[in-house]
């Protein structure tokens, strides 16, 4: 075990690919017990930096230390007690849920009665278990996901490294993995690192948050200091009937309003800070006969990130 | 400040629970092999070639009446089974060790395992022991069948059994060794085959007949091919049967099938623990 807190600590990291460099001198640490979304545009080396965590990739230079143990080094002690879902992993189709917990469990040196005990609840929060004695091969993409997102918690790992785990997946199945993923934490001492490039999700989900740009930090902070960077907030609104692309519009139109989208069967609207307090704009908000009868107002992750962001195409 | 840093450099010893994490990978394995089509076709292939042997003997006994000289009828027989060997010892390399390690990139598998706190060298050497196992275990069951059969005909079995045994398994060692490191070096599990395939049949077949036009005193005597070509593949496997009718030496084979392990078997694994996704 690492003598200093953080369980994720990662130092002038850099993986190059001849003149390029996918990640670029990253320096990040991921604070004990939080939930950390890693953001960035395509290329910007999110996932990248969690292959070469999960020692899937070998950095060219630079450490990544998991609970104190330099992952480039040692993987197979930096990896113990980590668990991790890399991208949608494909599972061994002659296997049911119950085997494929079984093996991983035994990987991990788990016992056979701590893997029997551990894959009943797990399937449970996953919400599989009707399925446990079934094969893989007949699974639909958000089953084997949320398999996938379940064997990460056997053995009860105090780190869970995730990239994208909703890509791929349809909107119920998104809205399920969700769910899960929210309760996550839920009697666990816990720290996730969640690569995404859904900023919604990781609104939603994560209580910090890391932005890449091209293999280089860029932001790394709680998404509650996110609105200082960007000067902007973000306004959620609920409607009692689907909104629609004209309401977006009418919306958008609205001073003080940056941009504006549809969200969740409502709409988002990112508001500069000025008039995120503004009564007139929630006067004009409720004239726009859009139907609205919630507003929750959070920090804009759209803009710090657009503003973060905005060089990368 | 940075973190207290782990003494150990890259770690290449090899602890109690790397083993026990090698038998995990090799019990998996085997499962696949077991509960996929491919044992029940290599099963089939089997039966196919003992309903020959015995199909052959049923309708032309007198093969074995007529032989003269120094040569047993328990003999000939082992020489008859033996035959047939190399080609099932290939087709079961082919088999599962052509894809063991291939289908992991292949069916993204290999996001679930090598994600684990497993050496690379553990899931190479469980997959490897695995494939020899599976196949070894099929060529044993070979010979036993041989055996019922030759003591049915000849009420004997050949003394020269157990050579020609150690020699098949040098060669079940070979070919997984090959086929591992096809399966380790190419993106696509038919093609690990093809490649398989190739080197094993088509090279040494390719390389005897040029060696045949340079040398003037070429014989397709096994004494004299051992003597000059031991080094070429199938030249090695020729004695798995010939040392049935034959008084043949089998250190220059063994070395040569020991070879032809062993190169393509350590070749692969540096080429796995260094491959990246």
């Amino acid at each position: 075990m690492s003598l200093i807190g953080e369980p994720i600590e990662i130092y002038s990291l850099f993986k190059k690919y001849g003149s390029f460099s996918a990640v670029d001198d990253l320096t990040l640490k991921i604070k004990r017990n939080s939930f950390t979304g890693l953001l960035g545009p395509n290329g910007a080396g999110k996932s990248t930096t969690l292959k070469m965590l999960t020692h899937l990739i070998n950095a060219s230079s630079g450490e990544a230390y998991i609970n104190g143990v330099d992952v480039t080094k040692d993987p197979k002690t930096a990896l113990t007690g980590v668990g991790t879902v890399v991208e949608t992993p494909e599972f061994y189709t002659y296997l049911t849920p119950e085997e494929t917990f079984r093996l991983i469990g035994q990987v991990i040196g788990m016992s056979s009665e701590s893997i029997a005990a551990e894959t009943s609840s797990i399937l449970e929060t996953v919400k599989m278990t009707e399925w446990r004695d079934k094969k893989l091969g007949t699974f639909s993409k958000g089953m084997r996901q949320r398999i996938a997102l379940g064997q990460a918690f056997l053995g009860d790992p105090g780190i869970i490294i995730l990239d994208e785990p909703t890509s791929g997946l349809d909107p119920r199945g998104m809205a399920e993995m969700r769910q899960v993923l929210k309760n996550i934490r839920t009697g666990r001492d816990v720290t996730v690192l969640m690569s995404s490039h859904m900023l919604h999700e990781v609104s939603d989900l994560c209580d910090r948050v890391a932005i890449l740009d091209h293999g280089k930090l860029v932001f790394e902070d709680t998404i509650d200091a996110v609105s200082s960077v960007s000067g902007a907030r973000q306004i959620i609104l609920k409607t009692i009937r689907p909104a629609t692309e004209a309401d977006v519009s009418k919306i958008a139109g609205l001073p003080g309003v940056m941009s504006a989208s549809l969200y969740g069967g409502g709409i988002e609207m990112n508001v500069s800070s000025e008039h995120a307090r503004n009564p007139d704009l929630f006067r004009l908000v409720g004239e726009s006969n859009i139907g609205v009868y919630e507003m929750q107002e959070g920090a804009s992750l759209e803009s710090t990130y657009l503003s973060l962001v905005k060089g990368s195409r | 400040m940075n973190p207290v840093k782990n003494k150990n450099k890259r770690n290449i010893s090899v602890t109690v629970d790397d083993f026990r994490q090698m038998g995990v990978i090799a019990q998996n394995e085997l499962r696949k092999f077991i509960r996929g089509r491919k044992i029940l076709l290599y099963v089939l292939l089997i039966g196919l070639i003992v309903s020959l042997n015995i199909g052959f003997l049923v309708y032309y006994p007198d093969v074995l009446e007529s032989l003269t000289g120094t040569i047993d009828k328990q003999d000939m027989m082992l020489s008859m089974y033996g035959g047939s060997l190399p080609f099932l010892i290939l087709i079961g390399a082919v088999l599962f060790a052509s894809y063991t390690i291939v289908s992991e990139f292949e069916e993204r598998t290999y996001l679930l395992l090598f994600t684990r706190p497993i050496k690379k060298t553990s899931i190479f050497v469980g997959k490897f022991l695995a494939c020899y196992f599976i196949v070894m275990v099929m060529t044993l069951a070979y010979y036993g069948i041989y055996a019922g059969h030759s003591f049915i005909v000849t009420g004997a079995v050949s003394s020269k059994i157990g050579l020609s045994l150690l020699v098949a398994l040098f060669d079940v060692f070979a070919l997984t060794s090959l086929a591992m490191l096809f399966s380790t070096i190419t993106k696509k599990g038919s093609v690990s085959a093809l490649m398989t395939f190739f080197v094993v049949i088509m090279v040494p077949t390719i390389l005897l007949t040029l060696l045949m036009f340079k040398d003037p005193t070429y014989s397709m005597n096994t004494g004299y091919q051992l003597e000059h070509y031991w080094y070429l593949i199938n030249v090695a496997e020729s004695v798995i049967y010939d040392v049935a009718t034959a008084d043949i030496s089998l250190s220059k084979p063994i070395l040569s099938l020991f070879l032809w392990g062993i190169v393509p078997l350590v070749t692969s694994w540096v080429v796995f623990i260094k491959k990246e996704v």
